[in-house]
């Protein structure tokens, strides 16, 4: 039965040249073609931490480094820490001979043990936040250099505006400009060479101190030779990272870490800027507001047995076809043909709607990704079925109906093995070819799409030519 | 000269699309935010693979095709996993090696301008960018990477090109020198409680582990025990140094692994020891004040600067001192290069960031406007500058620039 399910064994063709199965794979309904993560831009939408599900808003994302206040993971393993609270006897505040209970928390992880107190942090009198902060030790010196060098860029930036403010004012001079050291040249080259140097007038410098190097650097601790290794004392790399500013190098220097928050994506389609997913802004929702998957809207093609493929001989491969739009769909399978003269088949069919895309995009200019080569090379010659079939709509209600209800399609046998609410089998006559280890067919998918997005200006259906390869299995030599 | 130009930049640097500074790795990437005095990550530069669905390191590829998919998938991490910011209309500033493949740089402007649709680019080069860490527009930056070691000396802020060094000893070398050691010498412990040589139990040491044993067990030893140790190995009458202890390594869940005192201190001598052609990071140093005009020499020796993670191995920036003095004072530089004091800067971040901090200072200032690349104009080309193009770097158009 698995191969039933076996999505990845039919795959499509996407708009960008790469072939996907139809679960990884969207439909822009106004481009009328298809996209995969690979063809469209993704967006952050919506910042969450996976811990609290809490939304958070960028702005307030920048200020906390993408970090959630609240919550904290283990520095040691990585897994979420979670506050503990217990009691210790605190001298009472009106009389300091009597002891009363006080509750304090700490940070304790379900997974290592690892505890604030096992680095020597100080419980907490509130069970959320309290935590202090590590600094960074270079703060000061890094600030005065940001300024220093912001001021040094500004000064450039001005000094290039002069530049060309005056050239443009002394064009009648400016064949002795060519010929002779320009002033400025002269000043620039004999003052300093640097880019970023200050030229000229010194007095726009903020306060910055560089840095003097030593003669001598700090070298091994002397115990290095005779200590023992505790290694559960030295920090991993993984926990060195997982701070980047300390990095530090023994366990006992761990701090706790706040967890990083995720993002919820979506997609945009590149060329006509609509949104091909865009999922619910709560946080705990694993509902999309838009969601344009293929397999809502192109027909879905599935193997109904595996097949034993036999080197030449000719064999049955049976392949389902479900519609899922609401629409009845007119489908033909025709012969796959190799990607130049393929894309001219779609722009054939996509010709009238061009005005459609383009009306919506307006001014957009498209930036195009690189087109991508996937082997496209069919390991197994096919004879598909001649004529056309109809889809019927799908019907949910279908299911629970005891009746055959559609027996209204005049079916060429020759076309239609068989017929079930909107599912329709056909038949491939597959002949793989000699010393090929595993067979691969492909056809195109032909099928009459009924346009959703309402426009007065064209007819409703659109014909549509999908590309499908096909894995139909190894071959086994005869 | 418009009198809004100064609001308008100001806007534009405190605006909420803060410029995305990456520093891609051999082995690690550090990636933040411009103005930020710490990178928000710093990741393994792996990315898995979509043929096999294997975790492989970015810049294992065979073509073009598999490179530009491979760093596609990777950004793409880098900003919805870590950085969670648009890329669109954004800019970026690449730290970049100047000795970086130009395939790899083409490859990632096409991805950065195609795929993400960033609004600029700007790549400077990461040896000159350290430096702003500092606060100095002089020294002879030598980085020690994963994959090797590249030395540019910077003088007044202008690279002296002619004059680099490279050489392909880094924390790889170190690593294959720890397994090669380990694999001869080491003994552990299976399951049953016997003991093997850990050559009858595996033909080659997972890279991870040889990583954790390298950063959480080794050192780099002094130049007066390693020339000791060196001694002994062609004298055996040359009495050893006493070897530090050993450690006990749990390995794959399954054995414990018996580090040998020795092979802590050893591993990383691999560095250190004369190649065919007799050069060492030490005569990088010294090659490279050779190769400079001959008045910036000795300024250029009293601003050396090191960087890159293996140079925060312990002991590692110790050694390379002491072992540049001592080349400095043998027979063959004692008299071509008089340099009496060699020093060292402490930049103010740890070693394997501080190009990166050097880019997140630079894109922080209105430079980047000026100095980068904009999408429109690459997608016009599809080319990015580059200093090895003639067709960018001709005298013409620099002296365009000078005028």
């Amino acid at each position: 039965m698995a191969h039933l399910f076996q999505g990845h064994r039919i795959r499509l063709l996407c708009s960008c040249g790469l072939l996907k199965s139809i679960t990884a794979i969207y439909f822009c309904r106004h481009c009328l073609k298809l996209r995969c993560s690979n063809c469209v831009s993704h967006e952050v939408d919506t910042l969450f931490c996976p811990n609290c599900l809490e939304n958070m808003p960028s702005t307030e994302a920048r200020l906390k480094k993408n970090r959630c206040a609240n919550c904290f993971d283990c520095p040691s393993c990585g897994h979420t820490l979670s506050t503990r609270a217990t009691s210790i006897q605190t001298p009472s505040p009106e009389d300091p001979s009597k002891t009363v209970a006080r509750k304090v928390y700490y940070l304790a992880c379900t997974s290592c043990r690892w505890t604030t107190r096992d680095v020597g942090l100080k419980d907490q009198t509130v069970a959320t936040g309290g935590w202090v902060e590590q600094d960074n030790e270079h703060y000061k010196h890094l600030q005065s250099l940001l300024e220093h060098y912001r001021s040094v860029a500004q000064h450039e930036k001005l000094e290039r505006e002069k530049k060309r403010f005056s050239h443009r004012k002394s064009s009648y001079l400016s064949l002795s400009d060519k010929y002779s050291l320009p002033s400025t040249l002269g000043r620039k080259t004999l003052t300093s060479l640097s880019p970023f140097a200050h030229k000229g007038d010194v007095s726009q410098s903020s306060e910055m101190t560089p840095l003097t190097a030593t003669s001598e650097v700090e070298g091994l601790p002397e115990d290095i030779f005779t200590e023992e290794v505790v290694l559960s004392s030295v920090t991993t790399m993984e926990q060195r990272l997982s701070s980047p500013e300390w990095q530090p190098e023994r366990t006992a220097d761990l701090y706790p870490l706040h967890k990083h928050i995720l993002v919820k994506r979506s997609l945009r389609c590149r060329h006509c800027e609509h949104n091909l997913s865009k999922p619910e802004y709560n946080p705990s929702s694993i509902k999309f507001k838009i969601q344009l998957g293929a397999f809502y809207h192109v027909p879905e093609v599935r193997m109904v047995h595996q097949v034993e493929l036999k080197s030449g001989v000719e064999s049955n491969v049976q392949l389902s076809l479900c519609n899922p739009t609401p629409h009845d769909m007119t489908v033909a399978l025709l012969p796959f043909v190799p990607e130049a003269s393929d894309i001219t088949l779609q722009k054939a069919g996509e010709d009238s709607v061009e005005g459609s895309s383009l009306s919506t995009s307006g001014l957009v200019r498209v930036v195009e990704i690189p087109a991508e080569k996937t082997d496209l090379f069919p390991t197994a010659d096919v004879a598909l079925p001649q004529g056309q079939l109809i889809l019927a709509a799908r019907d949910d209600t279908a299911e629970y109906d005891d009746q055959e209800s559609s027996p209204s399609y005049k079916d060429d046998p020759q076309v239609v093995a068989w017929r079930r609410a909107n599912k329709v089998g056909v038949d491939l006559l597959v002949t793989p070819k000699p010393d090929a280890a595993y067979g691969r067919v492909g056809f195109v998918l032909r099928y009459d799409y009924t346009n959703t997005v309402a426009t007065a200006s064209e007819s409703r259906t659109v014909t549509l030519n999908i590309p499908v390869m096909v894995d139909v299995g190894p071959i086994t030599q005869s | 000269m418009p009198l809004y130009e100064g609001l308008g930049g100001i806007g534009l640097i405190n605006e909420k699309n803060t410029t995305v500074v990456l520093d891609i790795g051999s082995a690690y990437t550090k990636a933040g935010f411009a103005g930020e005095y710490g990178p928000r990550v710093i990741t393994r530069s792996e990315v898995k693979c979509r043929e096999t669905g294997q975790t492989v390191p970015v810049f294992q590829y065979k073509d073009q095709d598999e490179l530009r998919h491979h760093l596609v998938d990777f950004i793409h991490k880098l900003y919805f996993r870590c950085l969670l910011v648009n890329p669109k209309d954004r800019r970026v500033v690449v730290v970049e090696n100047l000795l970086c493949p130009s395939l790899i740089r083409n490859v990632l402007s096409k991805v950065l301008f195609r795929h993400y649709e960033v609004l600029s680019v700007l790549f400077v080069p990461s040896h000159l960018v350290a430096l702003m860490t500092l606060g100095i527009s002089t020294g002879l930056v030598l980085d020690l990477g994963h994959q090797e070691a590249t030395l540019m000396p910077i003088y007044e802020g202008v690279v002296v090109f002619h004059a680099w060094q490279a050489l392909p000893l880094g924390g790889r070398v170190i690593e294959s020198s720890l397994s090669d050691l380990l694999l001869d010498r080491a003994v552990a412990v299976t399951q049953d409680g016997s003991e093997h040589r850990l050559s009858t139990l595996m033909k080659d040491m997972p890279d991870k582990c040889l990583e954790d044993i390298k950063v959480r067990t080794c050192f780099v030893t002094t130049l007066e025990r390693s020339s000791r140790l060196q001694s002994n190995k062609y004298d055996r009458s040359v009495e050893p140094p006493p070897p530090p202890t050993s450690v006990s390594y749990p390995l794959e869940g399954r054995h414990i692994l018996t580090v040998p005192g020795t092979v802590r201190e050893l591993a990383a001598e691999s560095l250190f020891e004369r190649d065919q052609d007799g050069l060492t990071l030490a005569t990088m140093i010294l090659d490279a004040l050779l190769k400079c005009p001959l008045d910036t020499r000795p300024k250029l020796a009293e601003n050396l600067v090191i960087l890159g993670g293996t140079a925060s191995m312990k002991g590692m920036k110790h050694r390379i001192l002491a072992e540049v003095r001592a080349a400095a004072a043998s027979e063959h530089y004692r008299h071509n290069l008089p340099i009496a004091s060699f020093k060292l800067h402490h930049p103010p971040a740890k070693d394997n960031y501080v190009s990166w901090l050097g880019g997140a200072i630079l894109g922080a200032t209105e430079a980047v406007m000026l100095r980068s690349l904009p999408r429109d104009q690459y997608l016009v080309n599809d080319v990015v500058p580059d200093w090895c193009n003639l067709s960018f770097n001709t005298c013409e158009e620099r002296d365009e620039k000078c005028a």
